[in-house]
């Protein structure tokens, strides 16, 4: 604030100085602007005035002179002895000797007449024909001038041409002529002039007061100096306006540039006489330098002038803002609230006027505030006792607010109770939950729950806390004490005063309550037991149960009903799963049992036959030499039944082992040793394994598997299952061609697959080849060899790999069965077995 | 002196069995002696001190696995190759005959053909 105070203070007073400065500035100025003009004007005026003058003088100098040589050659011509001597000379009858005589004096005294007394350069007599006959420049005796003006004209009367440039310099000349008379007044010749011009120079290099550029000059009607100007080069023509207006016959006066581009102040004449102009000129910066001088004084005074009185304005203007300034602070602080200032009165003036005027509005704003502030006070008093009123107001709804929280806290908990309640799946934990939480709902430690057994005559305690902890295992019959009474009412029971209850239990001893209240428990119609809460005197004496605490509590049961009604079921179902899963387990114990009991007799069955097989080859069949073909027939009969006994006994142990295993799988009773595989392996294994089926039929082995193929994780042991039983199957069901087995990694599976050229399997058999116990096709008829279960089997074990086990077929044309095996990210790291990274197997 | 053979199961038709097996080995002059519970295998087995025995799981006082046990934990004693002979084909009945060290574990129905070469590498070791 402060700051622009300052800045304010400066403004004002530095704004006035510098307006007053730069209007003096602008005043002195448009002073020396105005001296210069009109002292430009009247300069102009007088120069004219001047040149015109010398221009009128030079005029007449120039025609004086003109006329004085004239007059000159006259005076010659009528000199009795020139007159008679140029009768001498110019009569062709006289002797030649007065010829000579005559010649000779006149041109003595025409030499002296030009080296001495006139202006003229030549001087020279014509006869009558127009022939120089004597001159003063012996050289042109002989000329014949007399087609000339000054001849023509000399004739008859002294003539004067006019400016003109002689043929024979060629420069401007002025010849004067006048007729030569003898002593007897005869026409004898004419006497002849040519004007020295540098006498016309002298005429007009006479400054004659026009300062140091004024000057004046003749210029011919070929735009060239008369006078032989040597100081200025005469080349070409000159020009000017001046020149050019004068030339043209008209006289006046300008401004304008010089024929050497200087501007000047100019008065130009056409001289008819003389067929010449008359140019007097000054340069208009000599003929204005005292107008410039003029108006530079002025402006010095001027500005010297502005600068003082600026320098009073500044003192004024400051003198004019002090007061101001004062009342300004004054007025920042009655802004910022202080009242009590004044501004003070400096001056009488319009600024004293404007302080006390203020002074005046402080007084009234002083009044008008002590009034608002008692305005205020007042609506503050006002605003007090609504307040008062409000708060009253909400302690009220505060209470209301309170009471409806008690509530929303018993529905809180009702609602916790219900959740924690139905969550409580074991009964003995539903029945200690339920005593505790409704302890908790009304604020007792004393409480008890009695339960009746479905069918029981009575109702026996479960659970009791506190007080009631003795209760446990109590059995009551219907209406006895508060339990029996409850059940069998079915309906809520309190009792205030219960050492005075007629129905109280008498051989129990329970002094210490106070209040007792008995909620039943239903399912559907029939009470199913009671929740019993007490208030114990020596804890609280005051409490009793009334309208309230009966309604949250029979809520309360109903909740807890249906917790128990769920934990009762939960415990049905519970132990119905319980029995299937024994019953399950017991199956598995059967199967594993019979089948430790079948295997038994199978040993003995198997190893005899084998035994007897072996006896029969090795010492009876030797022994037996008959060529009888009954008896051969019946040894050949022996061994095959022998062979049937044995293959069907290998029949029989894989069909039970097949059983165990699938029942191990379907059980998670399979223990499986996982680990990085690489399928390969897996399928050389399983066909070194099946080798020997392939040599009693007409089938070729087609091994089709790509290198450098991820690994798989697995069981092996099973895997080699899974592909020899499907190795087993291709070639049971095919009587020649080609089992081949491919190997394909697509996405992130390995597809295996184990292709035959054998019967094929019909489409309605399809989806039951990896049933249990089911082989396709005619089974009566052409009943393959095997137990039923390879294929469900398999199918479990890949499965349980996390692939999968399809198959395609085509009736006559052969079987397709394939498995897939999830890819391990492990890569081989085998160098030898990775060639091509690249290469995706050869296709199917 | 003669090599020995103990058999021990309770099932008199296995004994019989596996008897006729070797019949071969008896020819040669090998002994086989029978037992068809655990506790008179074991008595059989102290006494006699037979090179190999084929021993049945199931038997009454003494299971296989058991005399197995005693047979490998006796330091004079546990050199005898012991064939556990079983029905009892299960996984668990593997990890069992492991953790009794027995020296082979087969199930029945056996390979005769199996029998006789176990016996012949036995007795050619020592």
């Amino acid at each position: 604030m402060k700051m622009g105070l300052n800045s304010w203070n400066k403004s004002i007073t530095n704004r006035l100085a510098s307006t007053f400065f730069i209007f003096l500035l602008l005043a002195v100025f448009l002073v020396g602007f105005i001296v210069y003009f009109r002292a430009t004007q009247s300069l102009t005026e007088s120069v004219f005035d001047r040149l015109g003058a010398v221009a009128t003088l030079k005029e007449d100098s120039l025609n004086r002179w003109v006329d004085q040589q004239r007059l000159n050659i006259v005076f010659i011509a009528w000199q009795p002895d020139v007159q008679q001597r140029a009768g001498m000379l110019l009569d062709e009858s006289g002797s030649d000797v007065d010829h000579k005589a005559a010649y000779s004096a006149l041109s003595d005294y025409l030499s002296f007449v030009v080296t001495s007394v006139s202006d003229s350069s030549e001087l020279f007599i014509l006869d009558l024909n127009g022939k120089i006959v004597l001159s003063t420049q012996p050289d042109h005796v002989g000329q014949n001038h007399g087609s000339d003006p000054f001849f023509l004209q000399g004739m008859f009367t002294t003539f004067v041409q006019p400016v003109y440039n002689s043929p024979d310099t060629g420069h401007p000349t002025i010849t004067v002529s006048t007729p030569l008379f003898n002593e007897n007044k005869r026409r004898v010749g004419i006497l002849v002039g040519q004007l020295n011009l540098a006498r016309v120079d002298q005429i007009f290099l006479e400054r004659n007061g026009l300062g140091a550029s004024g000057e004046t000059y003749l210029v011919n009607p070929s735009h060239e100096f008369v006078s032989n100007r040597s100081n200025i080069p005469q080349s070409g023509s000159i020009r000017s306006k001046g020149i050019d207006a004068a030339l043209q016959g008209v006289s006046g006066k300008d401004l304008y540039k010089n024929f050497q581009g200087v501007p000047v102040l100019g008065v130009y004449l056409w001289l008819n006489d003389q067929n010449i102009a008359l140019v007097a000129e000054m340069s208009q910066a000599e003929a204005y330098a005292p107008a410039r001088q003029l108006a530079l004084t002025a402006i010095e005074f001027g500005l010297l002038a502005s600068i003082i009185l600026a320098g009073i304005a500044y003192f004024l203007a400051r003198r004019i803002t002090r007061p101001i300034l004062a009342i300004t602070d004054i007025a920042n602080r009655v802004a910022s609230g202080d009242l009590s200032q004044t501004a003070p009165v400096m001056t009488d003036d319009e600024v004293g006027h404007l302080a006390s005027t203020f002074n005046e509005m402080i007084r009234q704003l002083q009044l008008l505030y002590e009034g608002l502030e008692k305005k205020v006070a007042e609506r503050t008093t006002q605003i007090n006792q609504v307040n008062q009123h409000l708060q009253e107001e909400i302690a009220e709804r505060k209470q209301a607010q309170d009471q409806l929280n008690v509530q929303n806290g018993y529905l809180a908990a009702l609602h916790e109770t219900a959740i924690g309640m139905i969550s409580r799946l074991d009964l003995q934990d539903l029945f200690e939950t339920l005593v505790t939480r409704a302890g908790q709902l009304m604020n007792t430690q004393d409480g008890f729950i009695y339960i009746a057994d479905p069918g029981a005559k009575e109702i026996e305690c479960k659970v009791g806390v506190g007080i009631f902890s003795r209760l446990v295992g109590l059995r009551v019959s219907s209406g006895e004490g508060l339990g029996g009474t409850v059940w069998q009412s079915g309906r809520p029971l309190v009792v205030n005063d219960y050492d005075q209850w007629e129905g109280r239990v008498k051989n129990l001893e329970y002094n210490l309550i106070r209040s007792i209240i008995g909620i039943p428990l239903k399912s559907g119609d029939q009470t199913v037991g009671v929740i019993g809460l007490a208030y114990n005197c020596e804890v609280d004496d005051a409490h009793t149960f009334g309208e309230n605490e009966v309604e949250l509590l029979n809520r309360f049961a109903q909740l807890a009903s249906i917790a128990l009604d769920n934990a009762r079921l939960y415990q049905i179902v519970s132990e119905a799963r319980a029995v299937a899963e024994a019953a399950n387990e017991s199956k598995s114990t059967f199967l594993a049992n019979v089948s430790h009991e079948l295997r038994t007799p199978l040993t003995s069955i198997l190893g005899f036959a084998r035994i007897i097989q072996k006896r029969l080859l090795e010492r009876i069949f030797p022994l037996v030499a008959s060529d009888d073909p009954k008896v051969q027939r019946a040894i050949i009969q022996v061994e095959d039944n022998l062979n049937i006994v044995l293959s069907e006994g290998d029949r029989l142990t894989t069909l039970i082992n097949d059983l165990l295993d699938l029942e191990k799988i379907r059980a998670g009773k399979m223990v499986w040793r996982i680990e990085p595989l690489r399928i390969a392996e897996i399928i050389d294994q399983a066909s070194a394994a099946t080798s020997s089926l392939f040599e009693s039929k007409v089938l070729t082995w087609v091994r089709n598997i790509p290198t450098d193929l991820p690994l798989v994780q697995g069981d092996r042991a099973r895997l080699v299952q899974v592909v020899i039983n499907l190795i087993s199957n291709a070639v049971k069901f095919s009587r020649q061609g080609s089992i081949t087995c491919r190997v394909m990694p697509i996405q992130d599976e390995l597809i295996i697959c184990i292709v035959d050229q054998g019967i094929g399997i019909a489409k309605e058999d399809r989806a039951l080849v990896f049933e249990k116990f089911i082989q396709v096709g005619d089974t009566l008829t052409n009943k393959p060899k095997g137990t039923g279960l390879g294929l469900p089997i398999c199918k479990e074990i890949v499965e349980h790999h996390g692939g999968r086990m399809w198959l395609e077929s085509e009736p006559g044309l052969g079987s397709s069965f394939f498995f897939s095996l999830p890819i391990n990210s492990i890569r081989p790291e085998d160098p030898t077995e990775r060639p091509k990274n690249n290469d995706p197997g050869e296709p199917l | 002196m003669p090599s020995k053979i103990l058999i021990a199961d309770d099932e008199a038709f296995i004994r019989l069995l596996i008897e006729q097996t070797l019949e071969e080995f008896e020819n040669q002059g090998v002994v086989i002696f029978t037992a068809d519970n655990g506790e008179d295998a074991l008595d059989i087995i102290r006494k006699e001190r037979p090179e190999l025995v084929f021993m049945d799981v199931m038997m009454p006082k003494l299971n296989g696995f058991e005399v197995c046990q005693v047979v490998k934990r006796d330091e004079d004693l546990k050199n005898i190759f012991m064939v556990i002979l079983t029905a009892k084909g299960q996984e668990v009945d593997r990890l069992h005959g492991e953790q009794v060290r027995a020296d082979i574990f087969m199930t029945k129905p056996f390979d005769p053909d199996e029998l006789i070469g176990i016996v012949a590498t036995v007795l050619k070791r020592s």
